[in-house]
């Protein structure tokens, strides 16, 4: 994120309290604005349509659908393609970036619409709720891809504008639409918001990189390289949403015949509780960006400046603690704002207008967003790292925890739901930790070791001979061979 | 099973030069006898085009790309630890430039039979093991030098080594190899593998020539001098380059049974980089004199007022065909009709030869210096006055002897055998009086004047020539050369002359 952490950079080297602020409120627009923006958009919606009389729980649940799923299956896109963007980036190539999107979003788009279409098809609601409600998938997860892209911007306030505007039209899109068309016509006005965010978006993409409109497919060869990547990316977004699905597909009811499940008093809580993460999600944004990021650069730099084994070693122990003191520090501020909110429960309940269960949901999440959060922030360094199997491994066991804790609760009684979200993020934050922390262990270990060598060929089993060992016969007991000349390129 | 299993490392059968004709000829010498090479290629998408119709005793060839580095997939073995515990010493060791610990190191690098070795070369790449042992090297030799050059320069010093190991090698009564380096590890591993004998015959110095490639290459990173030292050295990545050939020598002349060698610089040399002085033995190269006094064709006709000089050997830097072409400089402005004839391949280092070319125009020799390509040089000797070698390194350049043949006094630096062949090499060889002159090294002055003294006195030159062919026919026919390599394999082999010619 090139644009972006230069900025963030810039201001909190500054060492005023201006630049400071001015640093985290910019971290905050691009790293949380989009989920605080959608929250608010969802909140503000289904309040005008209780004040119209509207019947809510099909819009709210299409749009939870809409946005737990591309959630999941957009996370393989964005990340394969920032992982392509990074090595662009790296290599001072910032034409790749229009091409890019253009590509991705034609292929997750058509990916998301027909995805979007075969579900919707089945709510029965007639082909212009089906239509509707694919296009919103696709846009929505546009809208994700997007983030991807705008990190690199520099003039992120147009970001942060796209954002706004496109929740502002929104909510008075959805308004109106939906007074002429009712459940349609809300969900046809967040597909215009979300357009609006997607057009904007690309007006500051095109602004910041000069390119013609072109597409660019090169990204889609790391699904093959690090197809580990894609996997942990939705994996990890499965295993947050599986601990709510859990009770849509066992004690919830469907909002239309045999689809649409939904249990509804924990779904509009767990977007609640998402929000107490916002803070620490916008500090690890800054730290990610600036300490981090210099630390990281300063191990590789010592690497690359031909700097001596201590030397590099000196770098790593520097990483490796501000890394610890920062997920220390990450979960110290969390644990604050976890607390506060628990003990701050009931007043939340009245301000929201919470049934006592809703209140004890709310909380159960709020618990498990605390892990939530930093398991996030763990994968991410992962990320940087290119731990992708171990990333996806502390995923895996995030999901199997959120699916076994989620069943237990079920036998528990329902003041337990939604703690599987809990013990699936802490099972799999105790993995990633251990993974992490000694995969770093390793780290100039594993950053030479994976270097790939100019001279490396492909192993065939042609370079063996019969009894196993390389070489290649040319003459065998005294007749000549017929070995393909390799010198141009010939691989018979 | 075969006879005798030549080990070359870029010669015979696929590289032109004097090392792969001295073989070609063993082994058309000895049709009696049953011929295996392993032939060392840097790559396998290098050309592998036969520069020589190969005999019909040649009964195997196989092919060792060295360079490409492969992961052959193999089965983990336990006892990794152990097995890393008995490898550490010999790899530290090579860093050192010495050869110790490849017994215990062998049977986990190397097959054994049906025995698999106990790593593979993926982790003796990759894994956490081999980092432990290379960075206790580091730490060890080199604290202070940059990591990522000694990465860099383990990876593709070892990797080599370590594929090398498991390399195609024939099953054969002796294995006989023509230089140490890679060559001479093929041998250790063949000699242990099948546990038979491995002979060694070194024209050039393989260690020597290394150095001096490894001294001037710009692709090796050269870290700061020391702060306050006088001397600036090779740096440190040069000298891990260097002390891997000096290693991988060391372990041939450990292993082997008997060295023979060309001359007796070459001896004290191999004595200097660890050979043990009583496995040495001097047998010079030969020629076969027929075909050169016997050769009726003539390159250029006879012109007495025209004085022709000519360089028999590739353009490459190992030749210093510079040098020779700045003497070529002051030889014209002495010689009144001067013509000088480049006589080898050009297409080795095309760098090397356009940098020649461009010389040769800079210095306005064009009318005069010639490029001939390869040519049959037979029919050249006859029609040179003097022939030159400015090389730096040599073994014992044929080039000279076949000269001698057609009475040709030669000018040649003081590398090798050339001393040997133009003064004499025992007492008796000496009475016959000097065959040319020896220069210095990179010395264009030296040489133009010996050769301007040659110009100017035609009687010494005729007289010098005279003294060449004498002393090519007394000891240096290749008959000799034949009968003693043929003594020598026949008693390792337990062959006789009289065995049935392969068909």
């Amino acid at each position: 994120m090139a644009g972006i952490g230069f900025q963030l950079r810039r201001f909190t080297q500054e060492g005023t309290l201006k630049g400071f602020l001015k640093g985290y409120y910019n971290a905050a627009l691009v790293a949380a604005g989009p989920w605080v923006l959608t929250v608010i958009s969802l909140i503000t919606i289904g309040y005008l349509m209780r004040q119209t009389s509207a019947r809510t729980e099909l819009f709210l649940e299409t749009i939870i659908y809409i946005y737990a799923f591309s959630l999941i299956t957009t996370a393989p896109f964005q990340l394969i393609v920032t992982r392509y963007l990074a090595d662009q980036l790296d290599a001072q190539k910032l034409t790749a970036h229009i091409p890019s999107f253009l590509s991705v979003g034609l292929v997750s788009g058509l990916f998301h619409y027909t995805l979007g279409f075969l579900f919707f098809s089945y709510v029965e609601m007639g082909w212009v709720y089906t239509m509707v409600s694919s296009a919103l998938f696709a846009m929505v997860s546009l809208v994700w891809l997007l983030l991807a892209f705008v990190g690199a911007v520099r003039a992120f306030h147009l970001v942060a504008t796209s954002f706004a505007s496109g929740t502002l039209v929104s909510i008075l899109s959805a308004y109106y639409l939906g007074m002429h068309y009712q459940d349609v016509g809300y969900i046809l006005g967040m597909l215009v918001g979300n357009s609006i965010i997607v057009v904007i978006g690309l007006v500051a993409l095109a602004r910041e990189f000069d390119s013609a409109v072109s597409f660019n497919f090169e990204w889609l060869h790391f699904f093959k390289k690090t197809p580990a990547l894609a996997i942990a990316g939705a994996v990890y977004y499965l295993a947050i949403w599986s601990s709510i699905m859990i009770y849509w597909f066992t004690i919830g009811d469907p909002i239309q015949p045999h689809v649409l499940y939904a249990y509804e008093p924990l779904d509009l809580a767990s977007f609640y509780a998402q929000m107490t993460i916002l803070p620490a999600v916008i500090i690890f944004y800054v730290h990610n960006e600036t300490n981090f990021y210099e630390d990281y650069r300063g191990f590789y730099n010592a690497v690359m400046a031909r700097k001596s084994l201590n030397v590099i070693e000196k770098q790593k122990s520097i990483l490796t603690e501000n890394l610890k003191d920062a997920l220390v520090n990450l979960t110290l501020i969390q644990a604050v704002v976890t607390f506060a909110t628990v003990c701050f429960a009931s007043t939340i309940q009245q301000a929201l207008d919470m049934s006592d269960l809703e209140r004890q949901l709310f909380v159960n999440m709020t618990l498990g967003a605390f892990p939530q959060a930093i398991l996030l922030f763990v994968m991410v360094i992962m990320f940087y790292f290119q731990l992708y199997v171990e990333s996806a491994i502390t995923a895996g066991v995030a999901l199997i925890g959120c699916l076994g804790v989620g069943a237990w609760t079920l036998y528990l009684g329902e003041n337990t739901y939604g703690l599987g979200l809990l013990g699936g993020t802490l099972l799999g934050l105790a993995v990633g930790f251990y993974l992490l922390f000694t995969r770093i262990s390793q780290l100039e270990y594993r950053t030479f070791s994976s270097q790939p060598m100019a001279e490396e060929v492909p192993f065939e089993p042609r370079m063996l001979t019969k009894s196993g060992n390389f070489g290649t016969y040319y003459i065998k007991d005294g007749k000549r061979l017929d070995v393909p000349d390799r010198s141009k390129g010939d691989k018979s | 099973m075969l006879d005798v299993v030549f080990l070359c490392e870029g010669t015979y059968p696929f590289v032109p030069g004097g090392v792969s004709s001295w073989i070609h000829s063993l082994i058309v010498g000895m049709p009696e006898l049953k011929f295996g090479i392993v032939y060392l290629a840097p790559s396998e998408k290098d050309a592998m085009k036969f520069r020589y119709e190969m005999p019909e005793n040649v009964l195997d060839l196989v092919v060792v790309p060295l360079y490409d580095i492969v992961f052959k997939p193999q089965s983990r073995t336990p006892f990794q630890a152990a097995a890393w515990q008995e490898v550490t010493p010999f790899v530290k060791g090579v860093l050192r430039g010495e050869a110790v610990g490849f017994k215990q190191a062998f049977r986990h690098l190397s097959p054994d039979g049906d025995r698999e070795p106990t790593l593979t070369v993926r982790e003796l790449a990759n894994s956490y093991q081999a980092w432990e042992v290379l960075t206790d090297a580091y730490r060890s030799y080199f604290p202070k030098a940059s990591f990522n050059d000694f990465f860099w320069s383990w990876r593709y010093a070892f990797l080599p080594l370590f594929k090398l190991c498991l390399a195609e090698i024939p099953k054969a009564r002796l294995y006989h190899t023509v230089t140490t380096g890679w060559s001479g590890l093929l041998a250790t591993v063949a000699s242990m593998r099948y546990k038979v004998p491995f002979i060694t015959t070194e024209h050039g110095l393989y260690v020597n020539e290394r150095r001096i490639e490894i001294s001037q290459a710009d692709w090796i990173y050269v870290d700061a001098p020391r702060r306050g030292a006088l001397e600036v050295g090779l740096g440190t990545f040069k000298e891990i380059w260097i002390n891997l050939f000096l290693a991988l020598g060391k372990l041939c002349y450990q292993h082997t049974d008997r060295i023979y060698t060309l001359f007796q610089g070459n001896l004290q040399k191999e004595v200097e980089f660890g050979a043990p002085e009583e496995k040495i033995e001097i047998i010079p190269n030969g020629v076969d004199v027929t075909r050169f006094t016997e050769h009726p064709e003539r390159a250029l006709p006879k012109d007495p007022k025209v004085f022709r000089v000519g360089l028999v050997g590739r353009v490459v830097p190992i030749k210093d065909i510079k040098t020779f072409i700045k003497s070529v400089r002051f030889m014209n402005a002495n010689i009144d009709r001067l013509e000088v004839y480049i006589l080898g391949p050009t297409d080795e280092d095309e760098n090397y030869f356009n940098e020649c070319n461009t010389m040769v125009e800079a210095l306005g020799l064009g009318d005069v210096i010639t490029f001939t390509e390869r040519v049959d040089v037979r029919s050249w000797y006859p029609c040179l006055d003097v022939q030159v070698l400015t090389s730096i390194s040599e073994g014992q350049p044929l080039v000279l002897l076949e000269g001698f043949c057609s009475a040709l006094p030669a000018v040649a630096t003081d590398v090798g055998a050339c001393r040997e062949i133009i003064h004499g090499r025992s007492a008796e060889d000496r009475e016959l009086g000097p065959a040319g002159t020896v220069t210095w090294v990179g010395n264009a002055r030296q040489t133009a004047e010996a050769v301007i003294a040659l110009y100017k006195n035609p009687e010494e030159r005729k007289r010098r020539g005279e003294a060449g062919r004498e002393r090519v026919f007394r000891y240096y026919r290749r008959d000799q050369m034949l009968q003693s390599y043929r003594s020598i394999y026949h008693s390792y082999t337990g062959a006789s002359a009289e065995r049935e010619v392969v068909s």
